[in-house]
């Protein structure tokens, strides 16, 4: 029961006055006797040198102190819940951060059961939306609680960021359309994640479930290995992060093709981080580096590239190649480009500007191709641009450089992920085209002076490493790269989100007041002591 | 409620056939019903004498002269009114009861009074106040047909206030009343120190008294709880009370002492005492407890 004027409590100062006032000006009820004489000293009934007295409970009283108190209970306007149908959108983070072991057994895990927990409490006629906000927010499933506890079962963290912003779109959306329950949004966060930006107003108020609250996280944010000037060795460069408050001593393994290679204590800052350069023989090609400590975040503990060293990988050149295309391919060290009559297939093809109806075995490199293929039609990029910044593919170019290019194409295919777009299409795509691994850049890089600048051999070079390092992991499972921005598990202050100005009423039109009833039997008990009264005369 | 003619016609037919019983000899004049000391030519035949010279030749029982020999006059009893006084107690503790016993002791007096006037006695009402009341005509009347204006007279009057009984029972008499008088007091006969005095003092003046001792059942069985104040009907003065079960069920013993010493007072000097209450209908007390207690018959 809720009281929605509860200031009119006040009033009960009324009844408290009534019995004041009994106690100070009541009179003892006066009763005419023949003769007083019978009644003196009788026992115990003398009290007459009292002048005030408490007043006696009688019946007038009673109904009066109970009229005045019923009729101040109806101005407090008091409301039984009647419990409408309500719509929770429960928001699960699926971020990378969720999987952080500092609650066992793990921060993704306690939330799960934190919102199993909160589907126990909701009526079968409640309704439920469970929104992943994993990369990408996606519902996962929507119904009744019962009906949505497999999805919930079934859902798994991402490597990445949490979309926050557009889960909490999404939720709202979602509630906007069951506008006759009361709406909720439960977000099952561990909070590390920065203010999302252009969250309008929500369709309903926000409750935050947080999970874990650790920030004991060491990673390695970034391995870079490059061939020596000379040709004679390699560098492996390792960048080592500490999330964690305190300074952190963490153990480092450098592995080259599964043979250690360096082991080293590391010291790394409170919330600072440190580079590392590693020298590497020149034939090292699988290269990884590894904490060998323990924290919260065993995810972003080790990380594998592979090294321009090793023996070379044979490159076929179709199509039109360009000079800056092909002097681009063979500044790579670790490519060699093939002559045409070479029976045996490329481990990697470069189709310039065609795209024949017999793709060539293993990945595929597609620049500039035909934009009337039908293997490019698809459906539009939408409104906005679309960056990956943190795709292997973009790792150390000057996006501004590629950004001015003129995409040949707008819509984006099925089989693609846009890496890089702009308005008018997309720029940059990854995919599995008729199972070959493909990059595509779908643009002239001829056309802009791309070619010209230093930001396209090493886009070539990415993406030749990306697509050789795919078809080396072929066999492995694909799992999306880690957003090393997560390394940092500490939970954030949770903004306060704001509501449409009609969230809050939604809930208070549920309660149904009471005060009609209890002014009808404030005015029942008043007539009541009134007939008492005019019957005692 | 005062007594309104209406009311009294159904209950005073039932009276009809009844007549009050004195004591004494009836000494109000001939015309009467009731027995007189002066033997006077009547049917009631009482015995025989001697024929005196003088005497009516009418008289002379001749079946006894012929049988004996000898002049026998038959004697018989003489028939005369009852001189009825009808003492009222218009006290402000009168006022007291549902109905009240000013009501109830009006109506009472009302009956008595059609009573004594079927049998042509004669009738006197008195209030027991020193103080007549205004206007008031208190007879005598000796016929049912002014039984009515002693009604209306009845319907006026209202409590006198405070009142001492004792001073007032034989002050309150009309010279006319003789000792040969009836006297019926009709009184809740509330005093503190009882009423001794006064019945002495009626006793001295008239030989044949009756009191009526009316009660209310609300002064037998009050109804009061908690804090009260009391307020005397008559003096004004007040009492501040707790009452509690215990003061009740001591206040119910001290009542029904009192009323048995009242009882008493008039019993040791010869009077007759009947109690009525008020809570029952008026024929039925005369009819019922007026005739247990002998005033009629």
């Amino acid at each position: 029961m809720t009281l929605l004027a509860p200031f009119a409590l006040a009033a009960l100062a009324i009844p408290v006055a009534i019995y004041a006032i009994h106690w100070l000006f009541g009179a003892r009820r006066r009763h005419r006797v023949p003769a007083i004489f019978l009644w003196a000293d009788l026992p115990q009934a003398n009290t007459g040198r009292r002048r005030r007295h408490l007043p006696q409970f009688t019946l007038l009283l009673a109904l009066q102190l109970l009229a005045a108190g019923v009729a101040v209970a109806a101005l407090a306007r008091p409301g039984v819940s009647a419990q409408p149908p309500r719509h929770v959108a429960m928001i699960l983070d699926a971020s990378a951060t969720m999987q952080a072991t500092d609650v066992a057994p793990s921060r993704f895990e306690a939330a799960r059961q934190a919102a199993d927990q909160r589907l126990s409490r909701l009526q079968p006629a409640d309704l439920v939306s469970l929104i992943r906000a994993g990369k990408r927010a996606e519902i996962l499933a929507q119904g009744p609680p019962a009906s949505v506890r497999d999805a919930l079962r079934k859902a798994a963290p991402d490597p990445t960021a949490p979309a926050i912003r557009d889960a909490l779109a999404l939720a709202s959306t979602r509630l906007t359309e069951t506008p006759s329950r009361q709406g909720q949004i439960l977000l099952f966060t561990d909070g590390a994640w920065p203010p999302p930006d252009g969250v309008g107003p929500l369709a309903a108020p926000v409750e935050v479930v947080p999970t874990g609250g650790g920030s004991n996280n060491q990673a390695i944010t970034a391995l870079v290995v490059r061939m020596d000037p000379t040709g004679n060795g390699q560098t492996a460069f390792v960048e080592l992060s500490n999330a964690s408050d305190a300074p952190a001593q963490v153990p480092m393994q450098l592995n080259a093709d599964g043979s250690p290679l360096d082991e080293r204590q590391v010291q790394i800052a409170a919330r600072g981080r440190t580079q590392l350069s590693i020298p590497l023989p020149a034939d090292a090609h699988r290269v990884s580096a590894r904490l060998l400590g323990h924290d919260a975040l065993s995810l972003d503990d080790q990380k594998d590239v592979l090294a321009p060293g090793g023996p070379a990988r044979s490159v076929d050149l179709v199509g039109h190649v360009s000079d800056g295309l092909q002097r681009a391919i063979e500044s790579i060290p670790s490519l060699h480009v093939r002559t045409a009559n070479d029976s045996r297939p490329a481990e990697l093809t470069v189709l310039d500007g065609v795209l024949p109806g017999t793709l060539p075995a293993g990945p595929l490199l597609l620049v500039n191709p035909p934009a009337d293929s039908a293997r490019f039609s698809g459906v539009g990029l939408g409104n906005g641009q679309r960056v990956e910044a943190a795709d292997p593919l973009l790792q150390g170019l000057d996006l501004a450089a590629l950004q001015g290019e003129t995409p040949s194409i707008s819509t984006v295919p099925g089989w693609a992920r846009v890496v890089l777009g702009t308005r008018a299409g997309p720029l940059l795509m990854q995919g599995t085209l008729e199972g070959h691994a493909v990059v595509s850049m779908t643009f002239d890089p001829a056309v802009s002076g791309l070619e010209k600048s230093l930001a396209f051999p090493l886009l070539i070079s990415n993406a030749t490493s990306f697509l050789l390092l795919d078809s080396e992991t072929a066999g492995a499972p694909q799992t999306p790269a880690f957003d090393t921005s997560e390394s940092d598990i500490a939970p954030r202050p949770v903004p306060t989100f704001e509501t449409v100005a009609n969230a809050d009423q939604s809930a208070s039109t549920g309660a149904t007041e009471l005060w009609p009833w209890l002014a009808g039997l404030a005015l029942a008990v008043l007539g009541i002591e009134w007939m008492v009264f005019a019957r005692r005369g | 409620m005062a007594p309104q003619r209406t009311d009294l016609q159904s209950v005073f037919r039932q009276l009809d056939r009844l007549s009050l019983v004195g004591r004494r000899p009836a000494s109000a004049g001939a015309g009467g019903e009731h027995v007189s000391r002066r033997p006077a030519p009547s049917t009631e035949f009482v015995d025989y004498r001697p024929y005196i010279p003088g005497d009516d030749f009418r008289r002379i029982d001749w079946n006894v002269f012929g049988r004996l020999g000898s002049l026998q006059v038959k004697v018989t009893e003489g028939r005369e009114r009852l001189d009825v006084v009808l003492v009222l107690d218009c006290s402000s503790s009168m006022a007291c009861g549902s109905p009240s016993k000013l009501d109830f002791a009006t109506q009472l007096v009302a009956a008595l009074a059609y009573v004594a006037a079927s049998r042509a006695d004669a009738v006197r009402v008195a209030c027991l106040s020193r103080a007549q009341p205004a206007g008031w005509r208190g007879g005598p009347f000796s016929r049912r047909a002014r039984v009515p204006e002693l009604v209306e007279q009845l319907s006026a009057l209202t409590p006198a206030g405070q009142i001492d009984v004792n001073s007032e029972l034989a002050a309150c008499l009309p010279r006319e009343a003789s000792a040969r008088s009836l006297a019926i007091v009709v009184s809740d006969l509330l005093a503190p120190d009882g009423v001794a005095g006064g019945l002495d003092a009626l006793r001295a003046r008239l030989a044949d008294v009756a009191v009526l001792h009316v009660v209310s059942p609300e002064e037998m069985n009050p109804d009061l709880s908690g804090e009260v104040e009391l307020f005397d009907a008559e003096t004004g003065r007040t009492l501040e009370l707790g009452v509690t079960a215990a003061t009740l069920a001591a206040y119910r013993c001290r009542f029904g002492e009192w009323l048995d010493a009242r009882e008493v007072e008039c019993r040791r000097r010869g009077l007759r005492y009947v109690r009525v209450r008020t809570d029952r209908p008026v024929n039925e007390v005369v009819l019922d407890d007026l005739r247990r207690g002998a005033l009629v018959r």
